[in-house]
């Protein structure tokens, strides 16, 4: 009696031309029996088994699609090793338990990869909103034929004058306005970039040949506009009520 | 092509979303379009990653790493051409893979470039039972259904899949894709309605036959 018979593991004897000479019990539990091992591989398999089968001066390894009882697509690992003129080859199939695992983690994969995604629309939605409050912190209100009130909302930075400018820019002149109030009463803090920024602003409305005034500058305010180097050749008034009366 | 294949296939196997994606992006920004990206880059990468087993340099687990890090890409690909995309309007397309097909990222480029060109899509992902794509498509009434399959025994399952979804009140159209149909005939499981694709080439030249704005009776 043979014993590799009661191998515990699929197993197959072949010779050079890959007939199957003996094979374990095990090997018959799992694969149909066959005349040539390469019958028993996946059409796209063969190439890469005749080419693991033709190592025969070393163990060669590597994985196969398997036709089995079960699945005709079944991925097993091949282990070779020759002796002379014959063959012995243990087909090990990938554990089942592996494939579970390998679902259960391309589960969580879709579950992230559209979290991902609606994160990023979420992300793209909270920077459209602020786009808005930024545009909706510097409203533009005419109050006489010729002056109008622009109230600063929120913190003065950089992005504040870049959104606003442009559109403040053409109502000025769209208007014909000659006199803007730039209200700080609603400001929180200033930064150095949005001081100069304002700066340009105002520099340009100058240019344009409108008269920018600002009011309700708080000490902290007063702070950041003196602390910048380019300085501002415009009245300072502390209410709007006075810069009514100086306009008017 | 083969050069994009095997730079491609590097950084997906290392796993290395940021650097793949830089490589599709300069492409991108260079003006390559989208079939270009899909077909002569990241298709070509999963083929050199194919060969690369057959060679027995990698394994299926190397594959499956490849596989999450390419779908990766493509999603943020499209979030990308999103921006400059057109609203959607109301022709409607269904993508799946057939009954224990797990190849979905070419069903998934194909999606993406209906998308693109402005068709309202839903992208179902691999292995979509036929009862469960039936009731969908009941539900939602696409224009479209388009299966994929790259397993050869998974082709068993056209018949009965395209025979039920044609017949559906809506008479939507089926169209069949996946890698073995630029090699293979499969024809005789449709019927002379069901459209087959041979690449995302084809993929593409029908969507421009279509334009998604365009009602038509046409089915081919």
């Amino acid at each position: 009696m043979c014993p590799t018979k009661f191998l515990p593991q699929p197993y197959f004897r072949i010779s050079t031309d890959f007939a199957i000479l003996t094979v374990s019990d095990r090997s018959l539990e799992i694969y149909e029996p066959s005349g040539n091992f390469l019958d028993l591989v996946d059409w796209e398999s063969r190439n890469k088994a005749a080419q693991l089968l033709a190592k025969k001066d070393e163990r060669a390894e590597g994985e196969l699609i398997m036709k089995t009882k079960d699945s005709p697509y079944a991925l097993v690992d091949v282990s070779v090793v020759w002796d002379k003129s014959e063959g012995h080859i243990i087909c090990l199939q990938k554990d089942h338990r592996l494939a579970e695992l390998e679902s259960i983690v391309e589960k969580h994969r879709l579950r992230l990869a559209e979290t991902n995604l609606e994160l990023l629309e979420k992300k793209e939605q909270v920077e459209k909103s602020l786009n808005e409050i930024k545009s909706l912190s510097c409203p533009f209100i005419k109050l006489t034929k010729g002056t109008a009130l622009v109230p600063l909302f929120g913190n003065l930075d950089q992005k504040l004058i870049q959104q606003n400018e442009e559109r403040i820019m053409h109502k000025a002149h769209d208007g014909d306005y000659e006199d803007i109030l730039f209200d700080f009463n609603g400001v929180g803090t200033l930064t150095d970039e949005g001081v100069d920024a304002f700066i340009m602003l105002i520099k340009e409305l100058q240019i344009m040949g409108i008269s920018p005034s600002i009011i309700g500058i708080k000490p902290n305010h007063a702070f950041y506009l003196n602390r910048s180097p380019a300085k501002l050749d415009v009245p300072f008034l502390n209410s709007l009520s006075k810069a009514f009366k100086a306009i008017m | 092509m083969h050069e994009h294949g095997a730079a491609l296939a590097q950084l997906l196997l290392e796993g290395n979303q940021d650097e793949a994606w830089e490589y599709i992006n300069e492409y991108r920004k260079k003006g390559k379009d989208s079939l270009y990206i899909y077909e002569h880059i990241i298709t070509a990468g999963m083929g050199h990653i194919g060969s690369l087993w057959e060679t027995n340099k990698i394994s299926v687990a190397d594959e499956h790493l490849a596989t999450s890090t390419c779908d990766f890409l493509l999603a943020r690909y499209q979030m990308e051409k999103k921006k400059e995309q057109n609203p959607s309007n109301s022709k409607k397309a269904m993508f799946l893979c057939v009954e224990s097909e797990q190849h979905y990222l070419g069903i998934k480029m194909a999606s993406q470039l209906f998308s693109e060109a402005g068709w309202t899509t839903r992208f179902h992902g691999p292995n979509l039972p036929l009862e469960y794509a039936k009731k969908t498509a009941v539900d939602w009434q696409p224009d479209v259904i388009c299966l994929s399959f790259s397993i050869l025994y998974h082709a068993e399952h056209l018949n009965p899949y395209i025979a039920e979804l044609e017949k559906l009140p809506n008479r939507p159209i089926v169209m069949i894709g996946g890698r073995l149909l630029s090699h293979y005939e499969f024809s005789r499981y449709g019927s002379k309605k069901t459209i087959f694709m041979k690449n995302l080439e084809d993929v593409r030249d029908w969507i421009k036959r279509h334009p998604p704005g365009v009602k038509s009776s046409v089915s081919y």
